[in-house]
């Protein structure tokens, strides 16, 4: 059905980080805005891809921003860093979906949505806002889904019409590998920070975590906010809800603070 | 989102995360309710497995859809795999007066929907509910599958008996009764297949029979068909005809169907002698039944379809193809593994022996009739199910369950690509065979093709006959 080979083919296809990104990056990490904004500026298609995310309904925002200094000024550190990881990620994905009943307008608002709850999530945790990132990266694992099954929809219906399969479980007894591992490698191909790839690579839920540390409480959060994003209609719909299989008891003695942090009543 | 569909008659959804007003509309919209009218099932269940929340506006959502297929398929709707905190919200949402069924585990709904693993004996089921009004609709809906329930009368009962579980097919506990589907309960031993009546019988049996279900028992080749009349009361002229056209029916098959514990003194003779008239036995207890001589020669082994005018086909033959690559594409997608076609005959049916093998067949009907035969090393089926049951296993009945579910997956795609050219099928049960003498039995007499493949090491037939 799908070989190793073809996953490992795949992911040679994931571009690394360009120059001006990474520019950006360290921009940011030295805490110069303006500089980021300087290098951001140069790739037109971030430029893109920012204003039409910042002057979305999810942010908020009083006034169109337009200037790329004046957005970066705005969003801050590290929700620049935050989009531009999900910049990447947009980038990564097709321009029509093979497998997933998504279009480009659909994947941006869930990739929105999630992060702006991320944000509050990460924000009522008083957690570093470093680990905004996390939820960004998470989008990668549906392009990545979307690309190794979209050739293969029709067994795919076929086994999930005889047995309850998520694709990451289908895709693990194939190849021996899941999508946390792609998410992962995908991950480190954008060199990021070990501390937000653990929280990204917990999320799957598929790993114990030691419950007092941070990265194991944000991601059963995160985990949560997965499935929270994969029951809303459009991804209902789209038939993303059978992505990576949830587990409720990874995220067990987090569900009341995630609901009183989301007011889901 | 599509259900999951387990042995042609109970259909599973599987939601994840949430299922708020929002969100539940989306769950089982149009398309999925017509692949439920489309299955043929009895039962239909939403598993809350990995549902993390819900509240009563998505529960009412879900409800408006699977009262609408109740009404129309006469099905069991409800919920199952849910934790004791699920369970009572459904109460409290409903003010206590739930108007689904509740399964606490899928095993649970399957044994409620008549779903039975392949050569089950009679088992006990303990049975417990704090309301006793319950608990005896539970125990009788047990008892008319075929079970003999236990019921425990107190909690405390219940879990003392309940230490002992391994004493029980199943136990049923935390599971709530609705309105239930009214089909009669099927069975199979071995060869022969038990459906069991109760009340008084009249034209409503032609309703409560699953005509579909016995049709494609007799397609795979079963030839033993036994209804269980020990708690029926009487039956009038409606039910004898039914019973009367039932057994002409089968009688192009070589099927012989028989009546089990009627009460004589309670039926008219001439209802009896019509029915005997038709080909149908009489025995007082089922142990007469196993022991009379015309069944145990029929029960021995493989029941041979003996419908004359099935030949192999001109159009059938033209289709080989088709079945034969959804067959490869199916076998190399679960193995990894690549196939090498070794040889192609029309021919009787010719495996190897010497290694333990495993068999499994499934009949297709409507534009063209026929059965595939899939013989392969059991080492090749624990691989090709690997994908399914998630490991290598050993054990036989895993094993012919995922057998199943495999040539389930090779008629279905065969299905979908014959519809491209505007062939229309429909699919049995499959059936199983762990002793190839069986299938041999079966498939005496028969011409059909027979395709020789090697997967790796492992040999591997297929076998497409009328």
């Amino acid at each position: 059905m799908i070989t190793a080979e073809q996953i490992g083919m795949y992911l040679k296809s994931v571009p690394p980080l360009p120059e001006t990104l990474r520019k950006t990056l360290e921009a940011l990490d030295q805490g110069d805005l303006a500089g980021a904004a300087k290098e951001a500026e140069k790739d037109r298609a971030l430029v893109f891809y920012l204003k039409g995310v910042v002057n979305s309904a999810a942010f908020g925002f009083k006034s169109e921003l337009n200037d790329v200094p004046q957005i970066f000024s705005a969003l801050g550190i590290q929700r620049a860093r935050q989009l531009i990881y999900a910049y990447m990620v947009a980038s990564m994905a097709p321009e029509a979906w093979g497998y997933f009943d998504l279009d480009t307008e659909h994947f941006r608002d869930f990739q929105v949505t999630m992060m702006r709850q991320w944000e509050t999530i990460v924000k009522a945790e008083g957690a570093p806002e470093s680990f905004l990132a996390a939820s960004a990266l998470l989008g990668a694992g549906l392009v990545v889904a979307d690309a190794i099954f979209a050739e293969r929809a029709e067994d795919v219906a076929l086994l999930q019409s005889m047995e309850d399969l998520t694709l990451d479980t289908i895709l693990e007894r194939i190849s021996g590998v899941d999508f946390a591992k792609l998410v992962g490698m995908i991950a480190k191909k954008w060199e990021v920070s070990p501390e937000v790839l653990e929280v990204v690579l917990l999320a799957f839920g598929k790993k114990a975590c030691d419950k007092e540390a941070t990265p194991c409480r944000l991601a059963k959060l995160l985990h949560l906010l997965l499935f929270y994003a994969l029951s809303r209609p459009a991804m209902m719909r789209a038939g993303v809800n059978g992505f990576v299989t949830f587990n409720p008891a990874f995220s067990e003695d987090v569900m009341a603070r995630f609901q009183e942090i989301l007011e889901i009543a | 989102m599509r259900p999951v569909i387990k042995k042609q008659k109970v259909a599973v959804f599987y939601p994840q995360g949430f299922l708020d007003g929002n969100s539940a509309s989306e769950l089982i919209t149009v398309p999925d309710m017509q692949a439920v009218r489309a299955s043929n099932v009895t039962v239909v269940v939403v598993s809350m497995k990995r549902v993390v929340f819900f509240n009563k506006n998505g529960i009412q959502i879900i409800l408006d859809a699977l009262s609408k297929l109740q009404k129309e398929m006469k099905l069991t709707i409800g919920f199952c795999d849910y934790n004791k905190q699920q369970y009572e919200a459904f109460f409290k949402y409903f003010n206590k007066d739930v108007p689904f069924s509740l399964f606490m585990t899928l095993d649970i709904a399957m044994l409620f929907g008549g779903v039975h693993k392949e050569e089950e004996k009679d088992g006990n089921v303990l049975v417990w509910h704090e309301d006793p009004t319950q608990r005896s609709m539970q125990a009788i809906e047990v008892y008319d599958r075929g079970f003999t329930p236990v019921v425990a009368q107190t909690e405390e009962d219940f879990l003392a008996r309940r230490k002992d579980e391994k004493l029980f097919y199943a136990v049923v506990e935390m599971s709530y009764l609705g309105l239930m589907a009214n089909r009669i309960a099927a069975k199979t031993r071995g060869n022969c297949v038990i459906y069991y009546l109760k009340g008084f019988l009249d034209g409503s049996v032609t309703e409560q029979f699953d005509v579909l279900y016995h049709q494609n028992c007799l397609k795979v080749g079963f030839q033993l068909f036994m209804f269980d009349a020990t708690r029926v009361s009487s039956l009038n002229i409606h039910a004898a005809n039914f019973f009367s056209r039932l057994s002409t029916a089968g009688a192009e098959y070589g099927a012989l169907i028989a009546i089990v514990g009627l009460d004589m003194e309670k039926t008219p003779k001439a209802f009896v002698e019509e029915l005997e008239d038709a080909g149908i036995m009489f025995f007082e207890n089922e142990a007469d039944f196993f022991a009379d001589e015309t069944v145990q020669s029929m029960s021995g082994g493989g029941a041979a379809v003996k419908k004359e005018k099935n030949k192999l086909t001109k159009a059938m033959v033209a289709k080989l193809p088709v079945f034969v690559d959804a067959t490869l594409d199916t076998l190399e997608m679960m193995t990894g593994m690549e196939a090498v076609k070794e040889g192609m005959n029309v021919q009787a049916f010719d495996a190897w022996g010497g290694e333990a093998l495993m068999g499994s067949s499934i009949a297709f009907y409507g534009d063209i009739d026929g059965r595939i035969t899939l013989v392969m090393p059991r080492e090749l089926v624990k691989k090709a199910c690997a994908l399914l049951i998630g490991e290598e296993s050993d054990d036989t009945e895993i094993l012919a369950d995922a057998l199943s579910e495999l040539v389930n997956i090779i008629a279905g795609k065969s299905k979908t690509h014959l519809q491209e050219s505007r062939t229309n099928i429909n699919i049995t049960l499959p059936r199983n065979y762990l002793e190839l003498e069986d299938l041999r039995q079966t498939l005496e007499g028969i011409q059909g093709v027979q395709v020789d493949f090697s997967f790796g090491d492992y040999p591997f037939i297929f076998y497409l006959s009328p």
